[in-house]
């Protein structure tokens, strides 16, 4: 690839309607897309590049509508997925609640290996918080899915959030040997890991 | 022996192969890509093959789609029905290909992506059907005709004097999909003949907008329709205009430089204008003709190729029935094979088919040409027609009704 990285995974944001998937990708990710934010209908893409264990990685993020139309192309958006992120609201217990059933649209969809995350949104709405950490924490827990609280708003921990999701799915990816023969080579290599390493990063693109 | 090929054993054969692995649920079958919705079954013909396919929870596509370069072919199955080194390579290279456009539509000018090489390229290599509604506004600059707040004003109008035969339309094309349901079809079309008063109503019409709403969010799909219509279609629609019969005349003579049985079989021994074929395909842009997976297919190349695309398409269409349509004795059923041919008489995934639409005999600048020239010249006939017989006489190189003289 012409500008280099060293993974290229792609994630995604679902969650009802409201719950701020966009205005969390917009703080993620404005720093390399300010002008070209779509509208929230239908669905918007962004890339950011991360540096994460030394390594290059490129995320190309999915922000998918919560309007039910859309959920008929759904599929779509899922296939080749790394990572979902799950958002919901915290002020508003019916969003969450409904992350279960977002979690069936995941299963339905999405590969198998797919790594999860879930967002509890606006928690700089604090007199309004209806859904306690505690039992999201617990809800999540139970499901072995990292959970983080947020607030695209005063970006608290939103950089976190993304940074917790690539690092998960690079685990994973780097923990998975890779079969193909024929992948491409990582152009860096960093000192310290052995190019037996370098080779077994599946989801590399370099 | 004939009509009836081995394709469809092959077919059969290549079901039984993959479906113990196919996922069960119903929206799980193997084409994410290009089915997307779950109520695509109303799209297929009751005869269709592919209707069984579809309520078997199987892929036809299976059989055939797997590792195809292409990402409107590829078929995938999340529940690792193909090796894990296989899916993981598909998976990547249809990453690849999202992140290609997904920087393209970030970084190209619309006004441009049609002269753009690289574009036609991509166009060439597969959609993703995630980004495929932003290609198309992309390829139809739809942006550029959009005005802010114009379809919200216009759908407060008074309804069009077409309004009952457009919920009529919609209600035959695609009941019970979200489209209809929600009414943002006939407000579409509504808003659309309130902005276009030259545009005679047809059910085209509902078939094209309706193919946009089953990818875009509503108010894209205006637009999309709106820039589509201007920049390749409304002149069949238009009052007064004689493009169709232009078009038609111009298919006649491609089909006949290609296959020239077939021209005479149809136009000559069965009788058929050639613009009733033309009307069916052009001004559905295939909707009725191809089930939806080459359909949106056909639609990414012809939304950069342009018209000269639906006569390829045409005389592919032509060249795949032929066996049928020359075994036919009857004009109806000649029509009827054409208009709809069945599938298993179509090459066995939607790139086949468009490699098969290349791969016709077509100069598309002589087209483009040509179009251009028989447009005027039937124009002038038209209105020679329409003036009083005593007008003076008009040149000598087409040949003009002798009324009166």
């Amino acid at each position: 690839m012409p500008d280099g990285y060293d993974y290229l995974f792609k994630l995604l944001l679902i969650g009802d309607s409201g719950v701020g998937k966009s205005c969390l990708l917009l703080r993620f990710a404005e720093d390399a897309f300010t002008d070209t934010y779509l509208s929230t209908i239908g669905v918007d893409f962004k890339i950011r590049t991360i540096e994460l264990d030394g390594r290059t990685v490129k995320l190309q993020i999915w922000d998918t509508a919560g309007q039910e139309r859309f959920r008929t192309i759904a599929a779509a958006y899922y296939r080749g997925a790394h990572g979902i992120i799950m958002v919901y609201d915290v002020t508003d217990a019916e969003t969450f609640s409904n992350v279960k059933g977002w979690m069936q649209e995941i299963e339905r969809y999405a590969s198998e290996t797919v790594k999860k995350l879930i967002i509890g949104n606006k928690s700089d709405l604090v007199e309004k918080k209806v859904v306690e950490y505690s039992v999201a924490k617990e809800f999540a827990d139970s499901l072995s899915i990292p959970f983080i609280e947020t607030s695209a708003k005063n970006s608290t921990n939103v950089e976190e959030a993304f940074t917790m999701m690539a690092k998960t799915v690079k685990d994973d990816v780097d923990s998975q040997p890779d079969e193909s023969s024929d992948s491409k080579k990582n152009s860096s290599v960093t000192p310290g890991r052995s190019l037996n390493q370098e080779e077994e990063s599946g989801g590399c693109a370099c | 022996m004939d009509g009836e090929r081995d394709t469809v054993q092959v077919q059969d054969t290549d079901f039984e192969l993959v479906r113990p692995t196919l996922p069960l649920s119903p929206f799980g079958r193997g084409s994410f890509e290009s089915l997307p919705s779950p109520g695509m079954g109303s799209f297929l013909r009751a005869d269709s093959p592919a209707l069984s396919t579809l309520s078997g929870g199987s892929s036809l596509r299976q059989g055939f789609g797997i590792g195809d370069a292409s990402a409107s072919t590829s078929s995938l199955s999340p529940r690792g029905d193909k090796s894990p080194k296989e899916s993981k390579e598909s998976a990547e290279a249809h990453r690849q290909r999202e992140l290609r456009w997904v920087t393209a539509i970030s970084s190209i000018t619309p006004s441009q992506a049609r002269k753009s090489k690289k574009v036609r390229k991509m166009v060439l290599d597969g959609v993703p059907a995630s980004v495929r509604y932003q290609v198309w506004a992309m390829l139809t600059d739809s942006k550029g005709k959009r005005m802010d707040g114009l379809y919200q004003k216009l759908s407060q109008r008074d309804k069009v004097a077409a309004w009952q035969e457009i919920e009529r339309d919609v209600r035959e094309g695609f009941d019970g999909m979200p489209m209809a349901r929600d009414g943002s079809l006939g407000k579409l079309l509504q808003v659309y003949l309130c902005m276009v008063p030259d545009i005679q109503y047809s059910r085209g019409l509902v078939m094209i907008a309706g193919q946009l709403l089953l990818q875009s969010p509503e108010e894209d799909a205006f637009w999309t329709f709106v820039s589509l219509m201007d920049t390749h279609l409304r002149p069949y629609f238009s009052n007064n205009s004689v493009q169709l019969e232009v078009d038609a005349s111009l298919f006649a003579r491609a089909l006949e430089s290609n296959d020239a049985a077939s021209a005479k079989k149809v136009f000559g021994d069965m009788g058929i204008a050639p613009v009733a074929i033309c009307k069916a395909w052009f001004t559905t842009v295939f909707a009725d003709a191809l089930p939806s997976e080459y359909l949106v297919r056909l639609w990414d190349i012809f939304l950069f190729e342009g018209v000269t695309f639906l006569f390829r398409a045409g005389l592919a269409i032509f060249s795949c029935t032929r066996r049928m349509f020359l075994q036919s004795a009857s004009p109806e059923g000649v029509l009827d094979v054409l208009s709809r041919p069945p599938l298993a008489v179509l090459p066995p995934n939607p790139d086949a088919f468009v490699e098969l639409a290349f791969s016709m005999k077509l100069k598309d600048d002589d087209i483009r040409k040509q179009r251009n020239k028989l447009e005027a010249q039937v124009k002038r006939r038209t209105a020679q027609t329409r003036a009083s017989p005593m007008s003076p006489a008009t040149p000598q190189t087409i040949s003009l009704p002798k009324n009166g003289i």
